[in-house]
């Protein structure tokens, strides 16, 4: 009897863990609805990391908003996918792309630079849209290290339970609907928005303060390099066109000479907005912020026949895996498109 | 450090591996280990004060212990040989000895904690032109009685003083007991400390439990209630009167209830873990039907150190057997007659008060206390009388039930004093409740309390729950009544876990305040 006294400790422990887990996947938000859909985006790429994708784009809105992956298969015929989240920030971008490749091997690797203006950690609620949805893994443990604000509780990124306890008086149905595995709503990591608001006038940029990033967005930026030469990857770094927050001409200067330095190419969109057919008077859905699908579109294509030039992509329309996979999303992609273009007006 | 944060689950898990690996006899090693890494992390400074206690007491102890053994000695050695009066002498003179030393450490130790508990009331209190803001080590007050019980136990040859320094140090430095006590006594703790108890998983169960119930109290009550109060006795306190006073004591004794039981329980249930016994502090205190029946059932090893270190010592002390024998002479049995044991209750009160906290109204609540107390002692005599008149009522459950509510809105007028500041304040929200008739407003405004109807039902549940147990544990423990089977205890504390995740206040939103009698 006595030599029995583990099972019921053994067995506590075991239902204890399953329902700390279950319970925190209840009450963790599941951003399918209402305006913070980006926080369930981090999450989407596991069901799709099997897919063999020729080029991985990362980082935050200004590629998440700004590439489109239908219209790269549609019309270059190359895979792609785009892990991204809202406000991404440099080492968020390492640990993903670091997770991805694990499991992955792009041709390419698209990189917004953007993020490089944040020397620190800024708020909790972006690192949770981009923490978290990653898996448990060393690459997250290391990402919410460095992602911690002041106050954080690092243990409950591990266990959500802690820190949205609050919710179970608030769950609807999505909260089930979406237990065990979060909402699609993206095309292969591109959220799609088809308002139309003209670039009119944008707040003035501030004076620059420092002509360079900081150190430790600059120590992520050498690390992700540093991975894609290791597994002997193109990588691209870019810049959309996205007039605000400001873009120092500065900022591009450095970039520039780091793209040359490190052997790297680096793209600023903004001064090519007119070779890519881009019209801020249609192409974007807040006045400048953020392109539209329209202004997206557009800029793809534009990367597409870049990358093509370079070689960096290959047509896979004839491929029956490929070709299966985009089909349901293309037309899923383009039933949206015109449903939300007709409520647009 | 606190036992709700992520550092203290670590501490103690580690120990917890490393206590049961290693040998029994290197076991209260761990202890010490932890104990002291705890209070280093604690804060930054702590521990040098709290080594000065350790060393100084220790070597007093020892000093102590040796001196009573000589003399032991040379009395059995000189019975025989030596005169009563000159053996009588010889005694005395050890004896002042052993006070000088006695003394000392008492003024090293109680001048610490005074110094550093008081300093700054007191400047501020004389006005000094000058003021000081000294670091006041966690727990000081607790570790510093159950120091100093130790040394006049010793003092009075009720045990040897303990000859390891190490064991001596974990007595005074047992980590569990530093947050909010229990004050504990060397012949009671010992054994079970150096023990070095053997793995068990049902003690572990039980231990676990009673954390999680504490817990439970601390997260579902009293940290939902901490910012609803906060407001009723801030700065805004004076918009609150009549019904909200009412309201606001009454939910205070329940949050201090839940706060301080809690974390006794947590303290206690550490202690299991590790197979070490601590003292109850606590015995279903708002059922006591007197304030002095109150005071025998609620932080029951403060009272009962002050009760065997400083009341009954100054009551059968030279001045105050003289003092009563003088007033007897001239009055006889009356009232002035028990002026002196008058005089060392709300000596012992008022001591009870200040060493609460530095401040007017920590003095003035002990006192009322002793007041009250004294009251009933006095008015003895008339329910005495009352009853004698009606001789069945007291054993009916309706006056019992009487007797209890009484008490409890006594204590809870009492406790005004630690919620609103100055007699002023005090004055204004006690007077309100007689002029100020705003039932209806405060049932129809409980919502500025910032609980929303699912927050005031976990509360109020959870209050009964606790009602519910301390009801159906009579006096025994309610683990060993109901929690009985290692299937039953680990699935009660797996209920209990979840509560506390699913239903307690903490995280963002809420700053998981610290416990209530940390403070002292």
């Amino acid at each position: 009897m006595k030599r029995n006294r583990w099972i019921a400790p053994v067995f506590t422990l075991v239902l204890a863990g399953l329902l700390l887990w279950g319970l925190g996947r209840l009450v963790r938000p599941k951003y399918a609805s209402g305006v913070t859909l980006e926080g369930s985006m981090v999450e989407n790429w596991y069901t799709h990391r099997n897919e063999g994708h020729q080029v991985l784009f990362v980082g935050d809105c200004e590629v998440y908003e700004s590439f489109s992956p239908v219209t790269l298969f549609e019309e270059f015929g190359a895979t792609s996918y785009i892990r991204g989240s809202a406000q991404q920030l440099m080492w968020q971008s390492y640990y993903l792309l670091s997770e991805m490749l694990k499991v992955e091997t792009p041709r390419a690797v698209v990189l917004s630079v953007c993020s490089l203006r944040y020397a620190e950690p800024q708020s909790e609620a972006y690192n949770r849209m981009t923490l978290d949805g990653m898996r448990l893994s060393k690459e997250k443990f290391e990402a919410v290290r460095a992602s911690l604000t002041e106050g954080e509780s690092e243990i409950s990124y591990y266990l959500p339970l802690l820190r949205y306890h609050d919710r179970l008086f608030e769950l609807t149905a999505e909260d089930t609907l979406y237990l065990f595995q979060g909402p699609e709503l993206t095309y292969n990591g591109y959220l799609m928005r088809t308002e139309q608001v003209p670039y009119t006038r944008l707040p003035a940029a501030p004076a620059l303060q420092e002509p360079s990033f900081g150190d430790k967005p600059v120590e992520y930026l050498n690390r992700i390099v540093s991975l894609c030469r290791e597994k002997d990857i193109a990588l691209i770094l870019v810049k959309s066109p996205c007039l605000y927050p400001a873009w120092y001409p500065e900022w591009d200067l450095w970039l520039a000479d780091y793209a040359e330095q490190n052997r790297v190419e680096y793209i600023n969109a903004i001064p090519l907005m007119e070779d890519m057919g881009i019209d801020l008077s249609t192409d974007t859905y807040d006045g400048g912020i953020h392109l539209n699908v329209y202004g997206a579109e557009k800029y793809t294509r534009w990367l597409g026949e870049h990358l093509k030039e370079r070689g960096l992509i290959e047509d896979q329309r004839l491929d029956p895996v490929a070709a299966a996979q985009y089909s349901d999303l293309s037309e899923r992609y383009a039933r949206e498109k015109r449903a939300k273009a007709e409520v647009d007006g | 450090m606190t036992f709700l944060s992520g550092g203290f689950l670590l501490l103690v898990l580690g120990l917890l591996t490393v206590y049961y690996i290693l040998p029994r006899r290197f076991r209260y090693l761990v202890l010490l280990a932890g104990s002291l890494a705890f209070y280093a992390l604690a804060g930054k400074g702590y521990l040098p004060f709290l080594l000065v206690t350790v060393v100084t007491v220790y070597g007093t102890a020892r000093l102590l212990g040796r001196s009573l053994q000589r003399q032991k000695a040379y009395v059995a050695e000189h019975k025989k040989d030596l005169s009563r009066e000159a053996l009588t002498a010889y005694k005395k003179a050890q004896g002042r000895k052993r006070n000088i030393l006695f003394l000392l450490c008492l003024l090293v130790n109680l001048g610490l904690l005074g110094a550093l508990k008081y300093t700054a009331f007191l400047l501020s209190a004389l006005r000094a032109p000058f003021q000081v803001h000294w670091v006041l080590p966690l727990g000081i007050s607790f570790y510093t009685f159950q120091s100093l019980g130790y040394l006049m136990d010793v003092k009075r040859g009720k045990y040897p003083p303990e000859d390891n320094f190490l064991k001596y140090a974990l007595f005074a430095s047992f980590f569990p007991q530093m947050i909010q006590g229990p004050i504990s006594r060397y012949d009671s703790l010992s054994e079970t400390l150096y023990g070095g108890a053997n793995f068990d998983f049902d003690r572990l169960g039980r231990g676990l439990v009673r954390i999680l119930w504490g817990a439970a109290k601390k997260l579902l009550v009293a940290d939902r209630l901490a910012p609803g109060l906060a407001l009723l006795f801030g700065a805004e306190a004076d918009s609150f009167r009549g019904g909200w006073v009412l309201l606001g004591m009454v939910l205070y004794a329940l949050r201090l209830y839940a706060d301080f039981t809690g974390g006794i329980d947590m303290a206690l249930g550490v202690g299991e873990l590790f197979g070490v016994t601590l003292a109850e502090n606590f015995d279903r205190p708002y059922l006591s039907k007197n304030i002095e029946e109150y005071w025998t059932r609620w932080h029951m090893t403060m009272g009962s150190w002050f009760r065997d270190y400083l009341f009954y010592p100054l009551n059968v002390s030279k001045p105050f057997l003289r003092w009563t024998k003088a007033l007897r002479g001239r009055f006889g049995n009356g009232f002035l007659s028990r002026l002196p044991l008058y005089g060392a209750t709300l000596l012992v009160w008022l001591a009870t008060g200040v060493w609460h906290g530095a401040g007017w109204n920590y003095a003035l609540w002990g006192l009322t206390n002793g007041l009250v107390i004294l009251l009933s002692l006095t008015l003895k005599p008339l329910y005495e009388g009352f009853h004698s008149r009606f001789p069945g009522l007291k054993a009916t459950g309706g006056y019992g039930a009487f007797e209890t509510i009484r008490t409890f809105l006594l204590l809870c007028l009492i406790r005004l004093w630690d919620c609103y500041a100055g007699p002023r304040g005090v004055w204004r929200a006690f007077s309100s409740l007689f002029t100020t008739f705003n039932y209806g407003a405060v049932a129809r405004g409980l919502s500025v309390l910032g609980l929303s109807g699912g927050a005031w039902a976990i509360v109020l549940s959870m209050a009964a729950l606790m009602l519910l147990v301390s009801l159906l544990k009579g006096e025994g423990s309610f683990r060993t009544r109901f929690i009985n089977t290692p299937w039953k205890l680990w699935l009660a504390a797996l209920a209990l876990l979840l509560l506390c995740l699913l239903l307690g206040a903490y995280g963002p939103g809420y700053t998981a305040s610290d416990f209530i009698y940390g403070q002292f």
